[in-house]
């Protein structure tokens, strides 16, 4: 057990100068602040680090994203440990399967306190304190990018009386939705009697297991896609002399993400409808907890209002008001996207039932989504674009689900300008 | 819409040209070549839509203008569809038309020209109402814009919008995202941005290679600038010892020089701080002191002598309260007098005033009665209502007489407006019967009839044409076809005989050679034996396709004999239905009866019925005349009685009135106008007299106040002992003046008092100050160690030349040590005790030169540090990498968006495209199946359908077998027949919810043979029987036919 009260914090993921994923094109101002966020919450962590007086700082891999290969993130990441090193704190790193050792590093000189561990197997390091040592660490970094085994068969088990900390970035279990690298089981996990599990690779903070031992996953310090809502962070981890581990989150993010749809009545006009975008960005930016927001928002419902917010323009016209309005202030809002799926007062049911054109065409729509062969057909028509050579690599050729949303998509497209309501 | 009647006034070879009794059904206008038949075509098209314009003339059109006279135009009797007859006038003038559309009584049409034309345009009609074998050839209809929406909307539910059209529209958006081999569209422009962004990511990267090679190049400087600066660190001390020795050399003279003078002086080291200054301030301090004691006791002297020259007056100021309470009553008293004569006046004047005022009133008013009397608010509102009341049955009385006069006048117009429609009812010419709705019962049997001519033709040609199809297949049966030619089998008997001998002659003689040959054989037998089999297989096929036909053949003239017997019995019923409906008409013939007579009858109908209802409707109107003069005399006599009794009324309330003021006391002869203004004056009246009392009061308030101010004047003067006849006012004035002065004597004193007691105090202080300075100049004389004054400033002057060489000589060493240190202070003074300056020049120069030689080398190892650490800084802080990774990642968002927005236009198109195939093949519109009736009766049956695709394009046709023929690969003839039936159906269909307009046909059964131009005719008739058709045609075969056809179709022979 613990000779004394001591804390430390526990993060990873920080994926360092690494793009958000996924957000359309922005203006100069919020370009400047995407690119310095997975910075300034690492800073955050480290201003973290210096406030709680916390004796040691553990990073659970993927402090950067090697494929990026950014000297700056890297430099910046020594110079914030130095600045840790001047308060006498210690750094522990292993690295992930995005920064693995044989993946591209600058030739950095490390301050003291810094401790990067090496690949397989896991290697142990005794943290000391004023009075005497304090914990005992195990760690170990990926060797290469993907490590299919798990890394645990190199941690030892635990023989001293002071607190046991694993350093880890694996896939615990086999449904996080991340790649199955370093894979094991929670079960593997408690068998090797450590105090404190510090795992990195899902970016979604969590505590799979308390209070003896603690498991978390610290998740990623900034998120960055819309995949990545709500708040980022670190664990600050106080360990009482009785050996107890307490976890505390702390968010240091600095840009949320969020998505909502707001429901579009029947008798909407086009200035009532602007009215709740704006109400709901207003919501959404004082309930951010001072932070500022990427949204993505989603019109919908069957209104009479539809030609007007389907006419060319109108949805870029709403979208520049939003950023006119909630862009320019700090903590700002950026609407990312305002996606229009407003239909006219149309009963699709109705329409199918008749012997008509339109009835025609959304019987064979409905036909077409319930045969595989026909979906595969219409499959192949989309690979011109989305098997381009220039295409990216985040362009997947859609499945055979996603074929049946866009034909429904299209039909309702038709139907819309069959009768007139739509025009392009 | 039938044509009756055409007059043509002037239109190219026609003048003053007539057709007379054109009806229903197929009328054919028959002339030779240049007989002007076209010309009467284009006449007909231009009344019903305008003749073509002066400004086409650009375009080569034949403007048809009059050759034989008149002027270009000319009239048309129609008759619509309801039997309204209608009459058309057109003439071309300088500029436009001059148009006139009237009814048979010659009522304008005009605004509802349009609307009986509906939908069809001047285009539309000419393309398809009016046609000759230009046009019927030439024109694909299926590619006109207004014939192919027509052809759609309606059959696919699409309402106003193309079908192209939306494929078009999204086509264009499609293209717009992406295109092969284009670089505008989005996806493509983006592409090319995702590529060009790549390779700026792949050139940062290789930023790499440079930050490693700049780092080694920075340690290596480093360390050779860490050498360098040791070098000249050494250097420069020395250089700067050398530089201080020069420097401290001065100063180290003047401390010598110090020194030597101070052993020179006594030893004085202690004297009084400030002495001297003090010593002085001391004895100045005294003096002044001195010389305000002596002005003190001057100013001491003077105070006693003010202060027993003045004297009080005790006696007045005992009674100052008294004194001063007269005086602030003496402005009342002095009021008060003047008052007194001015009141006496006022009074007076108001006791004449309101004595007039009685007067006024009446007899019998006195004061106390005024004061006495009081008009209420009830009162007054009683003589108001008196009022009204009065005037009310005045003003009635007015009314009623104004009202008599004005029914009088209403009493005269109604008996004018009686006498008018009784003469308009006599003016109108009777009519038998004249019973409304038994002419509206022969109308409608009249219509009944007219449709039931048409429908009983229609019967008529069904049996012959059934007839006729029954003895086509019959003919059919009996026609015998030669069976196909079979081949024998014995060629090949032949062939394996003659092989099987060669083979057994090879074997034999082992010439195998041979066995080729044989086998050649053998192969032609087995190739003959095949041919056998397949001719036998083809007798076979025949024998068992003529067995069916013949089976289908007897089959049909079953089924078609029954559908003559059926039609039989509807025909009778038809004509059953005739008679009824004529005998209801009122035709007398009934024999004799036709769809001309019943036309004719339906003339006389409608014009007997319009009769019928104008003679109902003047009825109503003298009904409704005599009804009006009646009430008009009632009114008037109700007025008369109302004018009595407002008489009556007005004078019951006047007696009223002058019961009620008698009742009040009042004067008899007041009116209630009067009433108001008496009660106006009593109030006036007893307001004067409260005024009276008022003023009799205060005068004598004013009296007593006097009185009582005097009094109390005379008991003041007596209590000072001062007896006095002066006047009250004079003697408080004096007795005021003499208490003010006798208060400023005694404050005068108190404060001289007060002064002296200052001064006494003053004087004290001064005298405690001197003694303590004597005292302060005693103790410092003491401090420096002297008897006399003289003594104390020699001692000083000595003190201070001492501190101001100690002075100096710390000023020099502390120079020194500033430029030495203070460690090296000894040190160095030993040295420049032996200094020698030119020495020491040449020293530093020396030293200088080495010092810019490893400068220069510093400054030049250094700027490329910082140029290294500059490209370093450059590498580390750029965010160019960044910025490209979010070029990167926003690129590809903009690319899934643009690829989705694709992906659905791609697959819309394709469901479109797809519907539009199920639609062409399973659901053809009603035009089409209405144009592929027609095409497969006009072609017997050898066509089934006509496929005409939704979005435009080439139009096509399907054999009976199933097989698909393009246009291109039919013949003239039976092109020809394909366009005149789809303008069969396009025609149903326009007519289906409008006006149906004349069907004008110019010669189109040419190019057909004997066969189809006689189904053609056919169909032509049986067409026609819901419309008129005009057929134009100089063949006499093609007039046989129709003839033929129905013998009732009528023939004019066109002459110009």
């Amino acid at each position: 057990m613990a000779k004394e009260t001591f804390r430390f914090i526990h993060c990873a993921d920080l994926h360092l100068d690494s793009p958000f994923r996924g957000l359309g094109r922005t203006n100069e101002r919020l370009a400047e602040h995407l690119r310095k966020a997975t910075r300034r919450a690492f800073s955050n962590v480290v201003d973290a680090c210096i406030k709680h007086e916390v004796a040691f700082l553990l990073v659970a891999g993927d402090v950067f994203d090697s494929a990026d290969r950014s000297l700056g993130a890297q430099l910046f990441f020594r110079d914030e440990l130095a600045k840790l090193a001047e308060h006498g704190i210690c750094s522990y790193i292993v690295h992930g399967n995005h920064d693995p050792l044989d993946g591209w590093v600058a030739h950095l000189e490390w301050p003291d306190k810094v401790t990067i561990f090496s690949g397989p197997p896991a290697q142990r390091q005794v943290v000391a304190g004023d009075g005497g040592d304090l914990a005992v660490l195990w760690g170990v970094s990926y060797p290469t990018r993907e490590v299919r085994k798990s890394l645990l068969p190199g941690f030892g088990q635990k023989r001293e009386q002071l607190f046991h900390i694993g350093l880890l970035h694996c896939n615990v279990g086999s449904d996080t939705g991340h790649e199955p690298y370093a894979p094991c089981t929670m079960d593997e996990l408690l068998r090797t009697g450590m105090d404190y599990w510090a795992l990195g690779h899902v970016h979604r903070p969590g505590v799979l297991h308390e209070p003896a031992p603690v498991v978390c996953y610290s998740g990623t310090t900034q998120g960055r896609s819309i995949a990545e809502p709500s708040e980022h962070g670190c664990y600050l981890v106080e360990v009482h002399e009785s050996g107890m581990a307490h976890a505390q989150f702390l968010p240091t993010d600095l840009i949320r993400f969020a998505q909502d749809t707001i429901a579009v009545n029947e008798d909407d006009s086009l200035d009532s409808v602007r009215d709740r975008l704006h109400e709901r960005c207003a919501e959404m930016l004082a309930s951010n907890a001072g932070r500022s927001l990427i949204v993505r928002l989603r019109l919908e419902g069957h209104s009479s209002v539809s030609p007007d917010i389907n006419r060319p323009g109108a949805e870029q016209d709403l979208l520049t008001e939003l950023r006119e309005t909630f862009a320019e202030g700090e903590p700002f809002l950026w609407v990312d996207r305002l996606a229009v799926s407003v239909l006219p007062p149309i009963d699709f049911e109705a329409r199918k039932k008749a012997e008509d054109f339109i009835g025609e065409l959304l019987r064979l729509a409905d036909t077409i989504c319930e045969d595989p062969s026909e979906l595969e057909n219409l499959q192949s028509l989309l690979r011109q674009v989305y098997q381009h050579s220039s295409a990216p690599q985040s362009l997947k050729l859609p499945e055979p689900d996603e074929v049946k949303a866009l034909i429904k998509q299209a039909a309702r497209q038709c139907v819309e300008r069959l009768i007139g309501e739509m025009v392009e | 819409m039938i044509i009756r009647k055409l007059w043509i006034d002037g239109f190219g070879v026609f003048h003053n040209y007539s057709l007379n009794d054109l009806g229903r059904g197929v009328q054919v206008l028959f002339g030779l070549n240049e007989a002007g038949k076209t010309t009467l075509l284009a006449f007909v098209r231009g009344m019903l839509f305008g003749f073509p314009s002066a400004r086409r003339r650009a375009s080569q059109q034949n403007l048809y203008a009059p050759v034989h006279g008149g002027r270009l135009g000319g009239r048309m009797e129609l008759m619509l569809q309801d039997g309204r007859a209608v009459r058309l006038e057109r003439h071309r003038q300088s500029r436009g038309e001059s148009v006139r559309v009237t009814d048979a009584d010659g009522s304008s049409l005009a605004d509802q020209w349009e609307s009986l034309l509906g939908v069809t345009t001047k285009d539309v009609f000419e393309k398809v109402y009016a046609f000759g074998l230009q046009e019927l050839f030439n024109v694909d209809l299926f590619n006109e814009e207004q014939l192919r929406e027509r052809l759609l909307s309606g059959t696919t539910g699409l309402g106003d919008v193309s079908l192209a059209q939306v494929m078009s529209s999204l086509q264009d958006t499609r293209d717009s995202l992406f295109k092969r081999r284009a670089s505008k569209p989005r996806l493509n422009a983006l592409f090319k941005q995702m590529t060009t962004n790549s390779h700026e990511i792949a050139e940062r990267h290789r930023d790499m290679a440079t930050y490693e090679r700049l780092r080694r190049r920075e340690q290596e400087l480093k360390k050779a600038i860490e050498r360098r600066r040791g070098e000249i660190d050494g250097l420069e001390r020395d250089y700067r010892y050398h530089e201080l020795l020069g420097k401290a050399y001065g100063p180290y003279i003047k401390l010598r020089d110090a020194r030597r003078e101070m052993e020179k002086l006594p030893p004085v080291d202690s004297f009084p701080d400030e002495g001297l200054s003090r010593f002085d301030q001391l004895l100045n301090d005294r003096k002044h002191v001195s010389e305000q004691l002596q002005s003190q006791q001057e100013k001491l002297a003077q105070r006693q002598v003010d202060l027993e020259q003045l004297m009080v007056d005790e006696g007045v100021l005992n009674a100052a309260a008294k004194i001063e309470e007269l005086n602030q009553r003496l402005q009342n008293y002095r009021d008060d007098c003047d008052a007194l004569p001015r009141r006496e006046s006022q009074l007076e004047s108001a006791e004449r005033e309101l004595q007039n005022l009685l007067e006024e009133m009446g007899p019998g008013w006195d004061e106390d009665r005024v004061a006495r009397f009081v008009v209420s608010v009830a009162t007054e509102q009683e003589v108001r209502q008196w009022d009204e009341q009065l005037k009310g049955a005045e003003a009635a009385k007015g009314a009623a007489k104004s009202r008599i006069e004005s029914a009088q006048e209403a009493l005269a117009d109604a008996q004018k407006a009686e006498q008018r429609a009784r003469a308009a009812l006599e003016k109108t010419p009777p009519i038998e019967p004249d019973n409304e709705r038994t002419w509206e019962q022969r109308n409608e049997a009249v219509e009944r009839l007219c449709g039931l001519f048409p429908e009983h033709e229609s019967v008529r040609q069904r049996i012959d044409s059934v007839r006729q199809r029954i003895q086509q297949l019959q003919f059919e049966l009996q026609k015998s076809e030669t069976p196909p030619f079979v081949m024998p089998k014995y060629p090949c008997w032949l062939c394996w005989g003659v092989a099987a001998i060669f083979a057994v002659e090879a074997i034999i003689s082992f010439a195998f050679e041979r066995l080729m040959f044989t086998l050649a054989l053998g192969g032609l037998g087995v190739l003959l034996w095949r041919i056998a089999r397949q001719s036998e297989q083809r007798l076979t096929q025949w024998r068992k396709h003529r067995e069916a036909e013949s089976e289908r053949a007897e089959g049909e003239i079953a089924e078609r004999q029954g559908e003559i017997s059926q039609l039989q019995e509807r025909e009778a019923g038809v004509q059953k239905r005739i008679q009824s409906a004529a005998r209801i008409a009122g035709i007398e013939d009934i024999e004799q009866l036709s769809l001309e007579t019943v036309e004719e009858h339906r003339f006389k109908v409608v014009r007997g019925l319009q009769r019928a209802r104008e003679r109902n409707r003047l009825r109503a109107d003298v009904s409704a005349a005599e009804e009006g003069r009646q009430d008009a005399e009632q009114r008037l006599q109700q007025r008369q009685q109302a004018l009595t009794e407002a008489h009556e009324h007005f004078h019951r309330l006047h007696s009223q009135w002058k019961q009620w003021l008698q009742e009040k006391g009042l004067p008899a002869e007041l009116m209630p106008q009067t009433a108001q203004r008496f009660f106006e004056r009593a109030r006036r009246a007893r307001d004067q007299h409260n005024t009276l009392e008022q003023q009799r009061n205060e005068l004598t308030g004013i009296r007593k106040r006097i009185r009582q101010f005097e009094q109390d004047t005379k008991s003041l003067l007596a209590a000072l002992g001062e007896a006095k006849n002066a006047p009250a006012e004079q003697v408080v004035v004096s007795l005021g003046q003499r208490l003010t002065e006798a208060r400023e004597v005694k404050a005068k004193r108190e404060a001289i008092l007060e002064a002296i007691r200052e001064l006494e105090e003053e004087a004290e202080e001064l005298n405690r100050r001197y003694n303590q300075i004597n005292n302060e100049l005693r103790k410092l004389l003491k401090e420096a160690d002297v008897e006399t004054e003289q003594d104390f400033r020699h001692r000083a002057k000595v003190f201070e030349q001492r501190q101001e060489l100690k002075e100096q000589i710390s000023q020099h060493e502390i120079a020194i040590k500033l430029l030495v240190g203070e460690q090296r202070l000894e040190q160095t003074l030993q040295r420049l005790a032996e200094f020698d300056p030119a020495e020491n020049q040449r020293k530093l120069a020396h030293i200088n030169e080495q010092l810019e030689s490893l400068q220069h080398t510093q400054e030049q190892e250094n700027r490329e540090l910082g140029e290294v650490r500059n490209e370093i800084k450059s590498l580390a802080t750029s965010d160019q990498l960044a910025q490209l990774l979010m070029k990167r990642e926003a690129l590809a968002a903009e690319i899934e968006t643009a690829a989705q927005e694709w992906a659905v236009k791609v697959l819309a198109l394709e469901l479109l495209e797809r519907t539009r195939s199920i639609y062409e093949r399973e659901k053809q519109p009603a035009i089409i199946q209405n144009a592929q009736r027609w095409f497969e009766r006009i072609t017997q049956g050898r066509y089934k359908r006509i496929i005409a695709p939704l979005g435009g394009g080439e139009i096509s046709v399907e054999l009976a077998d199933g097989a698909r023929l393009e246009l291109a690969h039919l013949s003239r003839g039976t092109r020809e027949q394909l366009y005149l039936s789809v303008r069969f159906g396009l025609i149903e269909q326009f007519d289906r919810n409008a006006e149906p307009l004349p069907v004008l046909m110019d010669d189109v059964l040419v190019n057909f043979d004997d066969v189809r131009a006689g189904e053609a005719t056919r169909s032509i008739v049986e067409f026609a029987h819901k419309r008129q058709v005009l057929l134009f045609t100089c063949h006499k075969q093609t007039v046989d036919l129709l003839c033929q056809a129905d013998p009732a179709v009528r023939v004019i022979k066109v002459e110009p």
